[in-house]
């Protein structure tokens, strides 16, 4: 037993010395990026955020700055992507969602919009912008507390008939919000968020260059990817536009989320 | 010294309407200045005269070139060179040429370079190239004669018949004739198929010049009639077809004059000859694989070089980004340099103009091609360095040239007006300094162990409240279980009455021994859910039996209830085991809570 305990906590340590060096060479790589960027060598600067992104350290100001340097670079399909990453991190969410203003402000100079079904719109919340993990927590508690509730029923005789609903009903909400955040979360694993990083793409009927056109995309466009179907499609993604367009699209005109 | 300016008020007129009525193609610096002999290839004994020409349209004082005293394989036989001027219009431009002679005679077998040459013109030096001369025995070609070549024939002859694609390859079509022949005029058929190339001209259209060479063992005057740079677009054997010459030919009266005019005079013998070369198939290599180089399809000797300018500019500004490549080659194939330029810039159609040169050795010349770009917003913006690379094939290998990296600062435009919209400038800075880290592995949300607590806990809970709920009910309704089941805490409450009393200074023996029987009878009866009163020791002794009661246990309470039946008529229990017997019957009630 002695052995075990002992065994688990040289694992843990080690586990934790591993990640705290990881930590050190990414902010190592981030200051080293941070100085490009100063010397306005922003190309390079984004080569280097982009390298500590691979190394699997990530952190909020690391994509804001990623997206201010691709805006810098003038790449404003690049820096909605990584202003829309960043968005997702409290420390910088603010001045995230002031880039994503700009980045839309430029696009929208360039006068390339496409107009979003409501639909489309619920979906893209629905799928992308739904914390499922906060969702899970909240169908537990109800499970929780309206179990509480339908045993306060059996042992106290006040309020009898109110715990038994009460605690009924909480416990069918929290199980059905916990078998329905389970079960999206499960859904939206067949689907990624893209935003276009070229300035024209177009989008084919089927995946081939030699198929019909269905539409035209422009830089910062959004996608829905489906993963599941572009599956064996080599270079092709199978793509849902905001307008409730299908097609096919070449892999490397857009970057997924 | 000659004295070249000594023209006639004619000549001077003449020249001066040229050159104010029509562009002049040569600069004043214009001037060429060439040497050549008479034939490249004589025979020992024969004479051979060397020519140096300046060539120019405007040049006036001429020194008398530098020849050297004595040449390898060669005898001067003129002490003072002769002189000649010759004035021609080729494209609208007047050219004078001045040459001087001077006559050798070939001694001796071998070949040799007449070296370098050097005069001045109008006070500037020039130097001639190295001539190459063969002088042949006339006696070894006399033993190798009998060639059976024709008197006349037309052949065509390639710089290189194993070319890679794109090479330029310098295609001849020669003309033999022996000397006593005089070619009176010909005519070229336009249809020579060259499937596979590409073909460019670069014949100028003067007449050509007849040159004396010898072909198995036998003097021949070769001309070129025309002269093609060919570009193999494709790798393989590529045919190059038949070329038809139709000839004018004449007996000559008279041994030709080396120099004499290509076209001989009018005679008597003359007869028209048509004359057709043979096909040749030519082994065109594909080119060897680039790599990751950045070609441009490229083939040939070239330099090339990029500038861009201006480096600053303000917003909305037209910026040019100059490509030139310079060289011999295949220039109007090649393609447009790319460039990686940031995405801010908007580039326009680019423009190409290309300048080529056509002489003799082939075509070169300078290919330009100019990207337009405009950038609309202000800031400092680097077009990276590349690398263009090109096929060599004198080297065999592919070549490059770097062109550099340049910053360009584009500056807002101060006098620009201000437009309806506004442009924004993105005012959040980077975030610098320390962060915090975290990992990009994403677990599942059915990997929180929280989740299997959160719905585990609550069916525990009510797994154990439906038993609690069930056990209180029975206890309600079911007066026997409920007895059975407080019995312990009852024979508990008994037995901690007794032992009050019995740790009291005046304990009444009797009354705590009344209690401990009571305390027996209670538990078993309980237990056994039968009633309590109307029951004998024996009676109650029985009952443990039946129950098969553990012995040990049985005698201790059979033990215990003779002595709580004789203690009310004669105290045998001293008051200080009074404690013992209450610790003796609690060891007895578990006993028989557990038995029962």
């Amino acid at each position: 037993m002695r052995i075990h305990l002992i065994a688990i906590v040289i694992a843990l340590t080690a586990f934790g010395s591993e990640l705290a060096e990881a930590s050190q060479n990414a902010q190592i790589q981030f200051n080293e990026a941070n100085q490009l960027f100063e010397e306005s060598r922003y190309s390079e600067a984004l080569d280097h955020y982009l390298a500590i992104e691979a190394t699997g350290s990530i952190s909020g100001p690391l994509f804001l700055n990623m997206g201010i340097a691709a805006t810098r670079l003038d790449s404003m399909g690049l820096a909605k992507v990584y202003f829309m990453k960043a968005q997702s991190f409290r420390e910088v969410e603010r001045a995230a969602a002031e880039g994503l203003s700009f980045v839309s402000d430029e696009l929208g100079r360039r006068g390339a919009r496409l107009p979003e079904l409501t639909w489309i719109s619920i979906s893209n919340h629905l799928y992308f912008g739904t914390n499922y993990t906060f969702w899970l927590i909240v169908g537990v508690v109800l499970f929780n507390i309206g179990g509480v509730l339908f045993v306060a029923h059996w042992l106290r005789q006040r309020y009898r008939n109110v715990n038994k609903i009460a605690g009924i009903s909480l416990m069918a909400t929290g199980f059905a919000i916990l078998i329905l955040s389970i079960t999206l979360s499960f859904h939206v694993k067949n689907y990624a968020q893209a935003v276009q990083i070229t300035r024209e793409a177009q989008i084919h009927q089927m995946p081939s260059a030699d198929s019909d056109i269905v539409q035209t995309g422009f830089e910062g466009f959004e996608y829905i990817v489906n993963r599941k179907e572009s599956l064996g499609h080599g270079e092709w993604l199978r793509v849902r536009m905001s307008n409730g367009s299908n097609g096919w699209i070449r892999w490397d005109k857009v970057r997924k989320l | 010294m000659p004295k070249t300016g000594k023209m006639s008020i004619l000549y001077r007129a003449i020249l001066l309407i040229f050159a104010l009525v029509i562009p002049l193609h040569l600069s004043a610096n214009d001037i060429r200045v060439e040497a050549s002999f008479s034939e490249t290839q004589v025979f020992t004994g024969e004479r051979v005269v060397l020519k140096i020409e300046i060539r120019g349209n405007d040049f006036r004082n001429v020194t008398r070139p530098e020849i050297p005293a004595s040449v390898p394989g060669l005898r001067s036989v003129s002490v003072q060179p002769s002189t000649s001027t010759q004035y021609s219009i080729v494209n609208g431009v007047a050219t004078r040429t001045y040459s001087f002679s001077y006559t050798y005679v070939a001694e001796s077998a071998g070949t040799f370079q007449f070296p370098a040459v050097n005069l001045n013109v109008d006070g500037i030096s020039y130097n001639t190239e190295p001539i190459r001369i063969s002088v042949i025995n006339r006696s070894d070609a006399a033993r190798q004669g009998g060639s059976g070549q024709p008197e006349i024939f037309v052949k065509l002859e390639l710089s290189d018949e194993n070319p890679v694609v794109g090479q330029q390859v310098i295609a001849e079509l020669a003309l033999y004739f022996k000397d006593p022949l005089e070619v009176v005029s010909y005519q070229t058929s336009n249809t020579w198929s060259t499937d596979g190339f590409w073909k460019e001209a670069i014949t100028d259209g003067s007449t050509p010049r007849a040159e004396s060479v010898i072909l198995g063992g036998e003097r021949y005057r070769k001309a070129v009639l025309l002269r093609h740079a060919l570009f193999a677009s494709r790798s393989g054997n590529l045919d190059i077809g038949a070329a038809t010459v139709t000839t004018t030919i004449r007996t000559a009266s008279r041994q030709s004059d080396p120099f004499s005019s290509f076209f001989g005079g009018f005679g008597t013998n003359q007869r028209t000859v048509e004359l057709k070369t043979e096909p040749i198939s030519v082994n065109v290599r594909a080119l060897p694989a680039a790599g990751d180089r950045n070609t441009i399809g490229a083939v040939g000797t070239f330099s090339i070089t990029r500038r861009i300018s201006p480096a600053q500019i303000s917003a909305g500004e037209a910026l040019e980004i100059i490509t030139e490549v310079r060289g011999t080659g295949n220039l109007a194939l090649i393609n447009k340099p790319t460039y990686q330029l940031p995405e801010s810039f908007e580039v326009f159609q680019p423009q190409e103009t290309i300048n080529l040169n056509r002489t003799d050795a082939g075509i070169s010349g300078v290919r330009t091609f100019r990207d337009i770009v405009i950038v609309r917003r202000p800031g400092s913006y680097q077009i990276p360095e590349e690398e263009i690379s090109w096929f060599d094939p004198e080297r065999r290998r592919y070549a490059s040239a770097r062109l550099s990296a340049q910053t360009i600062q584009v500056i807002a435009d101060a006098n620009a007006v201000a437009g309806i919209t506004q442009q924004r400038t993105l005012t959040t800075n980077p975030v610098i300094g320390v962060v915090k880290w975290s990992s990009t592995r994403q677990n599942h949300i059915l990997t929180h162990w929280w989740l299997y607590v959160g719905l585990l806990l609550p069916a525990l809970f009510i797994a154990y409240a439906w038993r609690k709920k069930q056990e209180d009910e029975k206890l309600r309704s079911d007066f026997n279980y409920a007895r059975r089941l407080k019995a312990p805490e009852v024979a508990e409450k008994r037995l901690n009455e007794a032992q009050t009393l019995a740790e009291a200074p005046n304990a009444d023996v009797k009354t705590v021994m009344s209690l401990l029987q009571t305390t027996l009878y209670g538990i078993i009866t309980d237990r056994l859910s039968i009633k309590e009163a109307g029951h004998s020791d024996e009676n109650i002794l029985e009952l443990l039996r039946e129950k098969d009661f553990p012995a040990t246990e049985y005698r201790e309470i059979e033990k215990l209830l003779k002595k709580c039946s004789t203690i009310r008529f004669a105290p045998v229990i001293a008051r200080e085991n009074l404690t013992y017997e209450v610790e003796k019957t609690r060891g007895l009630v578990q006993k028989i809570v557990e038995v029962l």
